[in-house]
């Protein structure tokens, strides 16, 4: 968790206690890097990256993926910002991964009944990305898991049916851009119904909008993840997503530090069944969609898988200071109706259209724990 | 909106239906490297299907509230129609297996597709509608409409589709396309097309690089007719102010969905009905009901500004409008080299040199492209080693 950080500046009178607390907390944890990583992975958020002597395999079907278990991560729906995802049910993807002195492997495994190998007019292909942070560790911020924001660019690995492998980076929704090659390379099978692709890459890159990877010094690197099921049309934002998981080296350095501040542990805790009562009382269901909310709306990100594909901590620093990360809109209406927007211009700056609420840290907490349940 | 607006003017009185434009685009950009099924610029008989076929049918454009509407993206067996190959080798005898095929054994040597094609530009020339002797139809060429409100730039994501500042052309960044589609669908004209086998999108560029050397578009160049006009809609000495502003006999196609094209039409006259007895009536042959729908209310008053006129040059009276449309002299037809009326900063380094007065011809391979990056990108992928000839 990370109440330590920015995120209680602007209530001095409530910090204060919860600072406090956050201390006794650390103090609790000291010297627990170990502790908190291990409270990450019982949450399914971390995925072992086992290490391996000799050549990586690139082959999906080599013996030594079959010989590690997979990590399984949960993808949702893309429907906050359009083009959405007609889907309506998340999907579920195996990660392995390996790595040698050199070079990391990532294999993915993803259920697909028909496979879609061809851009074509009007068709288009399956695909699979993997999302970095280009800088990460102590301290730094994750980006918007949605593509990034700017200033915290995020840098993919992106495999496409039709036997293209590119790199990518993005610092926000529209800006994705194709990069020089870092030397990522790709293999896919596809067999009774499922996608086995590996991802190989080098641990370090050329400098650029690059992910570096260095296990010997942080051997716990965020990732996020993407796919594509092109045989339904879906393509760009039309998508099932991930939030951000940690890929742990096993033979890797984890500052202690670190792991605590990805792990959700707050000090009081919230009650969901508070939170979504005031859902309703607060009025966020006028702008908001979430199961059960009384009308849909598109003013404000529909919530319907909120607590799955962001982190707890952005959801409770999204609304304690809502215009703190300002997700860059989609600049055009895209399909269809008005253009969608999320901030203002205000003197030059942006503004969340979305209010500071006025609650005590007890509802606070009580409105994040009910959006991490929608997942 | 861009500083300034390039318009193209078509007199659908004088278009025969030749398809000389077509060729000229097709030619010029079409004719290799993925875009073989599509055409830039069409010529599609109306009443008819259109070309991809029923693209008025295919949504796309906005709503009545400025908000972008659904819309498909064609199909390339169905819609388009997949480019084929004759079979001269079978039915010529001119290959290695010709001669057995055509002349020993084989039932249909005739010259035809090598695959049976069930759809395709211009399927239904000529069929029109009515029963003879008041059958009807005209030609409709078409190219991208270079909207004021392109609703492909709206429904991109990654702002990958731009309006140039200087004369309104709308381009596809090539650098930025990732070949979603969603601009094929929006666009309610039909005029994106998806490269496949480049995995991006492309459309018509009004001959940019020959717009920059003071020369109309290919397809405008090359019309046997003289239907198209070319030039700025602000230049009051051009032919397009005068059709679009001043005399108001040319207009844009489907206004209603509410993109702003910044094509005009003049719409066609059409013969009179014969009844029964064989007589002719008062009754114009097509539908003015028809009319109507593509090129908006206006179009029995351009009926009567067109036929005044036209009584007056029949009468040997001067008429300004007929001898615009009659387009005695083919270089007035164009009009690129005029200056900006603005007071405000020139456009860009790549604009007409002031004092180009009359047309040049230019092979474009020798051309040096003063553009923007985009554009560059463009070109880059585009020639690739290939040289052009005017």
């Amino acid at each position: 968790m990370r109440w330590e950080g920015h995120h209680l500046r602007s209530k001095p009178g409530l910090s204060l206690v919860l600072v406090l607390l956050a201390l006794l907390g650390g103090v609790a944890k000291a010297g627990g890097g170990g502790e908190s990583l291990g409270a990450l992975k019982k949450k399914g958020e971390v995925v072992t990256a086992r290490w391996h002597l000799g050549t990586l395999p690139t082959d999906p079907s080599n013996a030594a993926w079959s010989r590690i278990e997979p990590g399984e991560i949960r993808l949702y729906p893309q429907i906050m910002v359009r083009p959405k995802s007609a889907a309506r049910e998340p999907i579920a993807l195996r990660v392995k991964a390996l790595y040698n002195q050199t070079d990391l492997a990532i294999h993915l495994e993803w259920a697909d009944g028909q496979q879609a190998t061809q851009h074509q007019i009007g068709r288009f292909p399956d695909a699979v990305a993997v999302q970095w942070p280009i800088r990460y560790g102590p301290g730094i911020e994750l980006p918007y898991v949605g593509m990034g924001h700017v200033e915290h660019p995020v840098a993919l690995w992106f495999w496409r049916a039709d036997d293209r492998v590119e790199t990518l980076a993005a610092e926000g929704f529209g800006s994705l851009t194709t990069q020089p090659p870092d030397g990522v390379e790709a293999k896919a099978l596809w067999e009774q119904g499922r996608w086995r692709v590996v991802l190989k890459r080098s641990l370090t890159a050329p400098p650029g909008p690059y992910v570096q990877i260095n296990p010997a010094m942080a051997g716990l690197v965020p990732f996020a993840l993407a796919v594509w099921n092109g045989e339904v049309g879906q393509r760009d934002g039309d998508k099932f997503l991930a939030g951000w998981h940690y890929l742990h080296f096993e033979q890797g350095k984890v500052d202690p530090q670190y792991a605590m501040s990805l792990d959700w542990s707050p000090p009081i805790r919230g009650n969901p069944e508070v939170g979504k009562s005031l859902m309703l009382k607060l009025g966020c269901a006028a702008c908001h969609s979430y199961p059960g909310s009384p009308t849909p709306t598109e003013i404000g990100p529909d919530l319907t898988y909120a607590g799955g594909i962001h982190q707890p901590d952005y959801l409770l620093e999204s609304i304690q200071r809502p215009s703190a990360v300002i997700v860059p809109d989609v600049p055009t209406a895209v399909c269809c109706g008005p253009r969608q927007t999320f901030s203002t211009l205000t003197q030059g700056k942006r503004v969340s259209i979305m209010p500071a609420l006025q609650i005590s840290d007890q509802e606070l907490l009580d409105l994040v724990e009910y959006l991490r349940t929608l997942h | 909106m861009s500083k300034r607006q390039l318009a193209m003017v078509m007199d659908l009185n004088k278009c025969i239906g030749c398809q000389a434009c077509t060729m000229a685009c097709k030619i010029q950009w079409t004719n290799r490297n993925g875009r073989d099924y599509m055409y830039w610029n069409n010529v599609e008989t109306m009443p008819g299907k259109g070309y991809p076929k029923d693209w008025q049918e295919s949504g796309g454009g906005f709503d009545a509230n400025g908000n972008l509407r659904p819309g498909q993206i064609p199909s390339l067996e169905k819609d388009y129609g997949v480019p084929f190959d004759l079979n001269y080798e079978k039915a010529l005898g001119t290959g290695p297996q010709g001669q057995e095929a055509s002349f020993q054994g084989v039932k249909n040597p005739w010259l035809r597709p090598e695959t049976e094609p069930i759809s395709g530009p211009n399927w239904d020339e000529d069929e029109g509608e009515g029963e003879y002797p008041n059958s009807y139809y005209f030609y409709l060429p078409r190219i991208c409409n270079h909207c004021t409100n392109p609703p492909c730039l709206q429904a991109c994501p990654r702002q990958a589709i731009y309006k140039r500042e200087d004369n309104g052309i709308v381009l596809i960044d090539q650098d930025r396309c990732r070949g979603y589609q969603h601009c094929v669908a929006a666009c309610p004209y039909k005029k994106i097309y998806f490269n496949p086998l480049f995995n991006r999108s492309e459309k018509c560029i009004f001959c940019f690089p020959r717009i920059e050397q003071g020369l109309p578009p290919a397809c405008a160049s090359q019309c046997v007719g003289r239907i198209r006009f070319v030039g700025y809609m602000d230049d009051q000495d051009g032919p397009i102010w005068k059709l679009v502003t001043k005399w108001n006999v040319a207009l844009p196609l489907r206004a209603d969905y509410g993109t702003q094209p910044n094509v005009y039409y003049v719409p066609p006259l059409s013969p009179p009905k014969y009844n029964e007895r064989g007589e002719l009536t008062a009754d114009r042959r097509i539908p003015t009901e028809f009319l109507i729908k593509l090129f908006g209310p206006t179009v029995p008053e351009v009926y009567r500004i067109l036929e005044t006129e036209r009584e007056k040059k029949r009468r040997g009276e001067p008429s300004e409008l007929m001898d615009i449309l009659i387009a005695y002299r083919y270089e007035e037809m164009f009009k690129l080299d005029a200056k900006p009326d603005t007071t405000g900063s020139p456009d860009r380094s790549g604009a007409v040199p002031a004092g180009t007065s009359k047309l040049q011809i230019i092979p474009i391979s020798a051309i040096k492209l003063r553009t923007s990056k985009q554009e560059e990108a463009f070109n880059k992928y585009e020639m690739g080693g290939t040289s052009f000839a005017v």
